[in-house]
């Protein structure tokens, strides 16, 4: 009887290890297009209304809300304290919260985004925003090509680990 | 609207400084505060605080890391948004505060497109002394209609407030409809087309609109009794205000020049003063280093009807 539990436990164990897995590769791309849903409703923001950036960011995190929205009401949230301390030293304050897939190099792309948000004219902002969302076109392609390679694989590789493991175990 | 001014300084000034030069100002004395009329940054330069003819350096360099925290809280992290304003070179703030700046600009087409680099910021803390027009109002009226005035003084005699609180008083309490033509935003202080200052409760404001369209707008669009505009001086201000007294609306104005002499020798306000377009001057000087009203003229003939403190 003991046993029997324990092996479930060690295959539930091992199987949601592998769904967590998994669930990285399947967030990650839905994540990467929202992202791009949100630097258009800030180019549209800024291009349309000129809303200053603290609102315009707090505009994109109500469009999109999720935990990619809540990056952008966390930037907004440490922008109102930062006493004009720069956008880039904000964005280091904000901490990703649970459920963020993106991985360091979307992050990156982020990071190097905020170096230049607020800095220029209408046109620049627009041109920079464009060109970011480029960017994050092709890590969508590429996050959705790992998501296909990976997803199932993590899945299954949880539930028969925990199974293989049980098996030698008795 | 107005508190005192250190709690202006402390809720309104402060907020819009870098870290620094905010410490630096928190740990000044309260009397220099109480006094401050104009806080200066400029790279590898003192702190400066200028107010009530007095200079006060504090002890910080200011350094372009501060210029540059202070010009992301003015900007709010947007220079996009504030992209026309710096090529007028100032920013008008919450409050009605004023902050000039300059620095390296790009020109488009002759023209300055844009700030490109701040140098210095000069915060220009915007003080208004209600009643200072109490005095005044009675001789610009003659059997309780209100003359066309133009007030003449040298800069820093309180043309401005003097005109604000004229029009706070004609509006509130003598119960006309003015226009303000507010082109540098200095009369009302609008911050997003809301007056920060206290102009009266039967006043519209067109904010940073060049002088001579923002009358004819308000003469057209808001059926003003009075207007209001400072310091008038150019050519295409002498066809305003001839359009705007066409409609029989009264004009209130100022103009720098130190005195009726001296203003009949410019240029563009002889002719004004000339075509007789105004009824009463009233002349504004410091005495004792506080500004103070020195005469009050009968137009066009120049008859004195104040002089100094005692009637004519």
């Amino acid at each position: 009887m003991l046993k029997l539990l324990a092996s479930g436990l060690i295959v539930a164990a091992s199987s949601g290890l592998g769904f967590a897995v998994a669930d990285g590769y399947r967030h990650r791309p839905r994540q990467l297009r929202q992202l791009q849903f949100a630097l258009t409703v800030l180019g549209s923001e800024i291009r349309f209304r000129q809303t200053p950036l603290p609102q315009g960011l707090q505009a994109v995190a109500s469009a999109v809300g999720g935990p990619v929205g809540q990056l952008f009401a966390d930037l907004a949230a440490v922008l109102a304290r930062a006493q004009g301390r720069s956008v880039s030293w904000a964005w280091q304050q904000v901490k990703p919260c649970r459920g963020l897939a993106l991985s360091s190099r979307d992050q990156d792309l982020l990071a190097r985004l905020t170096q230049v948000l607020g800095a220029g004219t209408v046109g620049e902002q627009i041109r920079q925003l464009e060109l970011h969302m480029e960017h994050l076109q092709q890590l969508e392609q590429e996050a959705e090509r790992a998501r296909t390679a990976n997803e199932k694989i993590w899945r299954y590789l949880g539930v028969f680990s925990g199974i293989a493991l049980v098996l030698i175990l008795l | 609207m107005m508190g005192s001014p250190q709690n202006i300084i402390k809720g309104q000034v402060l907020p819009l400084l870098g870290r620094r030069p905010r410490q630096a100002l928190e740990a000044a004395e309260g009397e220099i505060i109480a006094l401050a009329e104009e806080i200066r940054l400029r790279p590898n330069q003192a702190l400066l605080i200028q107010g009530g003819g007095r200079e006060l350096w504090l002890p910080l360099t200011v350094n372009a890391e501060d210029i540059l925290e202070t010009m992301n809280i003015l900007s709010q992290y947007s220079y996009y948004a504030f992209a026309e304003q710096l090529a007028r070179g100032y920013i008008t703030v919450a409050g009605g505060h004023r902050v000039g700046v300059a620095g390296r600009v790009t020109v488009n087409r002759g023209k300055v497109a844009g700030l490109v680099e701040t140098g210095s910021i000069n915060i220009r803390i915007a003080r208004q002394l209600k009643g200072v027009g109490k005095a005044v109002l009675p001789w610009l009226l003659e059997q309780g209609q209100l003359q066309n005035t133009i007030i003449f003084a040298p800069p820093g005699c309180g043309k401005t407030t003097l005109l604000r609180d004229l029009i706070r008083l004609i509006s509130d309490e003598v119960g006309l409809t003015v226009g303000v033509a507010d082109e540098r935003s200095e009369l009302a202080g609008c911050y997003r087309g809301i007056p920060q200052l206290d102009v009266g409760c039967r006043t519209d404001v067109i904010d940073g609109c060049p002088r001579d369209q923002g009358l004819e707008m308000l003469v057209r669009s808001m059926g003003p009794q009075v207007v209001a505009a400072d310091e008038i001086g150019c050519r295409s201000d002498l066809r305003a205000v001839e359009n705007v007294l066409a409609a029989g609306v009264v004009v209130l104005t100022t103009a720098h020049a130190r005195d009726m002499q001296e203003a009949r020798q410019r240029p563009v306000l002889r002719n004004l003063l000339a075509e007789g377009f105004f009824q009463r001057a009233v002349v504004l000087r410091r005495r004792g280093g506080v500004p103070a009203l020195a005469e009050v003229a009968e137009l066009p003939a120049g008859k004195l009807l104040y002089r100094g403190d005692r009637q004519c």
